[in-house]
């Protein structure tokens, strides 16, 4: 069951991207001419292990960083010289982020963690609704520190689905959890691309998770160096690693 | 209406961190209430001293003379500007209080048979006006009456013209004249010695022999016009009646005394509250930036989703909102009670029948104001650094600081610490920034600690100066008119007097260019010993056999100095004018004064040898025999006891200063805790990922507890120097401040109190730490280790 994705409309269009940073007294560089573009609707696997720059793209994508050079358009829309004003704008509107360590914020309940989101946009799903479509109906009230990794993990997607984003940028959503709740999650995230018809970009250093996508890259020293579609498309259930 | 997402997370987060809201909420109320409570009693005083002059309608000018006819009235009324006059008897009487061995003083001013009079009217405490025709009934000041335990029936039997007679009370009363009833050429306050009275118009002079005369006018004057020219026309006209000047209200003792308290505190209100305010701020604003720092990852996570720079810096201004919030709700009620207390005992020392309670509302608002812009700068500051990040940067935890080899390595002093002692060296230097911060909150919490203390100890210093270096007599007397060299011999002849020093003072104005000063010229013995010219410090002064030598404050108001000449004119009769040489100027502390030899004042008198008064040594075996002896004589206008004097200035002065000093070190103790607790607080939740790092490793919650406490130890002991310095600094510059011609204050600094500042700073230190000693054994390793905020 392979989605073709290729009549689909780019979301994201990649051109020649490189960034370096500053780490204390040393320059590393992030990202190395990265061109790639990611359609409307398809669900992207990044892999590559740490350091490969994986982060760094997914980052930029989503409008927490800036290239050092090269271009980024999401639809019409210029991210590479955006403002910060801008840039706030566009995540807002339109990303929906999931982190590796959840970044949900202890001093709220998992519900008040999704309304922190919804608080923000116009016509969001009910932050109720967001946190029964991960399943954690009965955890609402419950503040980060009396839930396990894997249910942090799911309130962060709720609270990153809960706006309604047209595109879900997901850090190593499984990199802190074990076997049986990363599967879990994996198929919170399959179940949001597939009923919400969000764009997923997923990074992970996970090989066996790229089974799951619609396409998959593969990252080293900052550069892609392969770029394939999985023959058969597998459910998360159907994964191992 | 919903309360946002984002203001939940504030209240949550402000309950969480209480411990450190608390200790910044004390720091910031202790600076409001300081400030508030100053200022109130200043303005409260000001109301008062101005509402209880407008009500009993206090005089503007007042004149003394020998005697004079009360024909003069109409001359007196008819000079420019004088509205009304009021023409009295007044009289030093020596009384005789019930269970007092010594002698006791007071003053009787006539008052009319069957009113009040037009200027300076009494407010009766209890009791009744002045029967017209009784010729023994005597109103008395509330403060003597109280003193003594006098209600109206009891009597007081006072020598009058040489007879004693016993005196009915009928009433007790306040007088404008007498807010502080200091005992006349003196500046005691001693209400159980020195009584203040007032009797019927008719009754005084006919005990006095001044019926159709008086020796005392008060006088008011018609708004806006001039005092000077009214004293000068007063002086001529009254000169050949004894007139020994007229005195303005500035120079009214009691009222000076007063206004000169009142400019001081306006001074202290304002600078020390200040100060403290200033360090409150500071640390507000220090804390709020450390603590936003440590909210790096969140702040970041907002970003993420869409929040604006804008939002999320309202957030953390909230905290600092809070924060002022409830300062100012602990300060101001503090401040209030406080103030209120402060203006109770003011009022116990200066009699004002009115008490306006006042907190000025722009004192406040503008303490609230100042507060929450430091707070809001502090958490802004510290969220720009943050946001203008990228939030993925803002993310990651921040990079490894650069720590290279330094001057410890280099110095291979390494080797000699252990892991834990370079950690903690390493960790100060590091970061020069931060820790130089922390350094100095230490060190102005300690300044302010040592300021308090000095305030407190100087009235020590002050006692101490006064009464072993300058006045060592055990009793000083004065005459009431001067009299010849011989009556020091009928004074070395009373029981028990085992040695003289006379003096000769009289009264002049001292004249340097256009600026004028009443004051007096005195001239004591040539090698005294029992009364001497000192300093500040206490250390006796040489008085030149040519010239005259002032006192330093004169000299500086006047533009004088050592080199210059001036001119004394002498206030009598005869006005005779002399030009002086100034050969030395002396830093002493009470009152200003021209000293002169004895020999040149006697020469620009043309007298030999008259005295004024003299101090006198008493053996203390036959003290009771001096008392009995003094007692029977009249021509002494007063006596005053060394042993009576120093309680006096104990209790008046000295109980009075320390409890307003209390308050200062109270609120200096409590910056240093707030300061001290924030500093180690902010550093274990900025460090407790290293921290719980080093607990997995396998270091003891002892160890780890060593190297965050160590830190703050190392910091606070390098901030002592500088804290002391600092204090040192504040209390040489407030004397400067404070200083008027009646008082000076000395600048001295014990060790005791540089001891005791930096062992309080210790103690806070300690007790800081074994708080946080305990957070340490609490930190939980396992959640630090699972994320990476």
């Amino acid at each position: 069951m392979h989605h073709d994705h290729s009549a689909r409309p780019i979301l994201f269009d990649v051109q020649h991207v490189t960034k370096s940073y500053r780490m204390g007294e040393l320059d590393v560089v992030a990202l190395n001419d990265v061109s790639l573009s990611i359609r409307q609707s398809e669900l992207l696997v990044i892999l590559g292990a740490s350091g490969s720059g994986k982060s760094t793209l997914l980052n930029i994508l989503g409008g927490l960083d800036v290239p050092t050079s090269g271009t980024v358009h999401y639809r019409q829309q210029d991210l590479t010289n955006a403002g910060d004003a801008e840039l706030t704008e566009f995540r807002r509107r339109s990303v929906g982020f999931v982190f590796q360590f959840y970044n949900i914020i202890p001093s709220l309940t998992a519900l008040e963690n999704v309304k922190l989101v919804t608080d923000l946009v116009d016509a969001p799903m009910d932050p109720r609704q967001a946190l029964e479509l991960v399943g954690l109906a009965d955890r609402m009230g419950h503040f980060p520190s009396q839930m396990s990794g894997g249910e942090q993990q799911r309130v962060a997607i709720a609270r990153a689905i809960a706006k309604r984003p047209d595109v879900l940028l997901c850090d190593e959503p499984t990199g802190a959890l074990d076997f049986e709740t990363g599967v879990k999650v994996l198929e919170v995230i399959d179940m949001v691309h597939r009923e919400l018809d969000a764009t997923v970009a997923l990074i992970t250093h996970n090989a066996s998770i790229a089974d799951m996508a619609d396409r998959v890259l593969r990252m080293r020293s900052g550069s892609i160096v392969e770029e394939y579609s999985p023959p058969v498309r597998k459910q998360p259930r159907e994964l191992s690693w | 209406m919903v309360m946002p997402t984002l203001t939940i997370k504030l209240f949550r987060e402000v309950r969480h961190m209480r411990g450190q809201m608390i200790a910044i909420i004390l720091v910031i109320a202790a600076g409001i209430a300081n400030y508030v409570a100053f200022q109130s009693t200043h303005s409260s005083l000001v109301l008062s001293q101005q509402a209880y002059y407008d009500a009993s309608n206090f005089g503007d000018i007042w004149v003394q003379v020998r005697r004079a006819p009360e024909a003069l009235r109409e001359r007196i009324a008819s000079i420019d500007g004088v509205t009304s006059v009021d023409l009295r008897v007044v009289a030093s009487v020596v009384i005789d209080i019930p269970g007092l061995i010594e002698p006791a003083g007071g003053i009787i001013t006539s008052v009319p048979n069957d009113a009040q009079p037009t200027i300076n009217r009494l407010s009766l405490k209890s009791g009744r006006w002045i029967e017209p025709r009784a010729s023994d009934e005597v109103i008395v000041s509330y403060a003597f009456a109280t003193a003594n335990g006098f209600r109206e029936g009891d009597t007081v039997n006072a020598v009058i013209n040489g007879r004693w007679k016993p005196l009915r009370i009928v009433a007790t009363a306040l007088s404008p004249e007498w807010v502080l009833e200091l005992v006349p050429g003196s500046m005691l306050i001693d209400n159980k010695r020195f009584a203040v009275m007032w009797m019927g118009h008719d009754a005084l002079s006919a005990l006095y022999d001044m019926s159709g005369a008086w020796n005392s006018a008060s006088i008011d004057l018609a708004p806006g016009s001039s005092v000077s020219a009214t004293i000068d026309r007063l002086d001529v006209l009254l000169r050949p009646y004894g007139s020994t000047g007229a005195i303005a209200r500035v120079d009214q003792m009691s009222h000076k005394f007063l206004s000169d308290e009142i400019r001081q505190l306006s001074l202290t209100a304002l600078i020390v509250p200040l100060i403290f305010l200033g360090v409150a701020i500071f640390l507000l604003n220090i804390s709020l930036l450390r603590f936003v720092t440590t909210q790096r990852a969140y702040i970041a996570i907002l970003k993420a989703f869409g929040y604006s720079n804008a939002r999320i810096s309202m957030h953390y201004v909230g905290f600092a909102i809070v924060a002022v919030a409830g300062g100012t709700v602990l300060g101001l009620a503090g401040g209030v009670y406080i103030g209120i207390k402060l203006v109770q005992m003011y009022l116990d020392f200066y009699r004002l029948p009115v008490l306006e309670f006042d907190m000025p509302v722009l004192v406040v608002i503008s303490a609230i104001i100042m507060s929450l812009l430091a707070a809001s700068l502090g958490a802004i500051a510290a969220v720009r650094a943050i946001v203008r990040l990228p939030p993925a940067e803002a993310m990651r935890p921040e990079a490894p600081r650069s720590y290279r080899g330094g001057i410890l390595e280099r110095s291979g002093l390494t080797r000699l610490f252990g892991p834990v002692t370079s950690m903690i060296v390493r960790n100060v230097l590091r970061r020069p920034l931060r820790a130089g911060v922390s350094l100095m909150t230490i060190a102005l919490a300690l300044s302010l600690l040592v300021l308090g203390r000095y305030f407190m100890e100087m009235f020590g210093t002050i006692l101490d100066v006064q009464f072993n270096s300058v006045a060592r007599e055990d009793a000083a007397v004065t005459f009431m008119t001067p009299r010849s060299h011989v009556a020091v011999h009928d004074l070395a002849a009373l029981p028990g007097v085992m040695a003289v020093e006379p003096f000769r003072a009289i009264a002049v104005d001292v004249i340097a260019g256009q600026k004028i000063k009443r004051t007096a010229v005195t001239a004591g013995v040539e090698m005294p010993d029992l009364h001497r010219v000192t300093d500040m410090s206490g250390e006796p002064q040489h008085i030149p056999r040519h010239g005259v030598a002032c006192s330093r404050f004169m000299a500086e108001a006047m533009g004088f100095g050592v080199g210059d000449t001036i001119q004394l004119r002498q206030i009598d009769e005869q006005r005779r004018t002399f030009t002086v040489a100034v050969t030395a100027v002396i830093d002493d502390m009470m009152g200003v004064q021209v000293y002169v030899a004895t020999g040149l004042l006697s020469d620009l008198l043309h007298e030999q040898g008259s005295i004024s008064g003299a101090f006198l040594q008493i053996d203390p075996a036959r003290m009771q025999d001096f008392y009995r002896a003094i007692k029977k004589l009249p021509s002494m206008s007063s006596v005053v006891m060394r042993e009576r004097a120093m309680r006096s200035f104990d209790e008046s002065y000295m109980q009075f200063m320390d409890i307003s000093n209390y308050y200062i070190v109270f609120f200096a103790s409590l910056i240093a805790f707030g300061v001290v607790f924030n500093n180690a607080r902010i550093a274990l939740s900025e460090r407790g990922n290293e921290l719980a790092s080093l607990r997995v490793l396998g270091f003891t919650a002892r160890e780890v507890s060593i190297i965050l406490l160590g830190e703050q130890l190392v910091l606070t002991l390098a901030a002592l120097p500088l804290g002391l310095l600092w204090g040192v600094l504040w209390s040489m510059w407030m004397p400067s401040l404070i200083a008027t011609d009646l008082f000076r204050f000395p600048f001295s600094m014990s060790v005791r109190n540089l001891g005791i500042s930096s062992a309080m700073i210790l103690a806070v230190a300690v007790i800081t730490g074994a708080f946080i000693r305990r957070r340490i054994g609490r930190l939980d390793m396992i959640a630090v280790l699972k994320s990476h905020e």
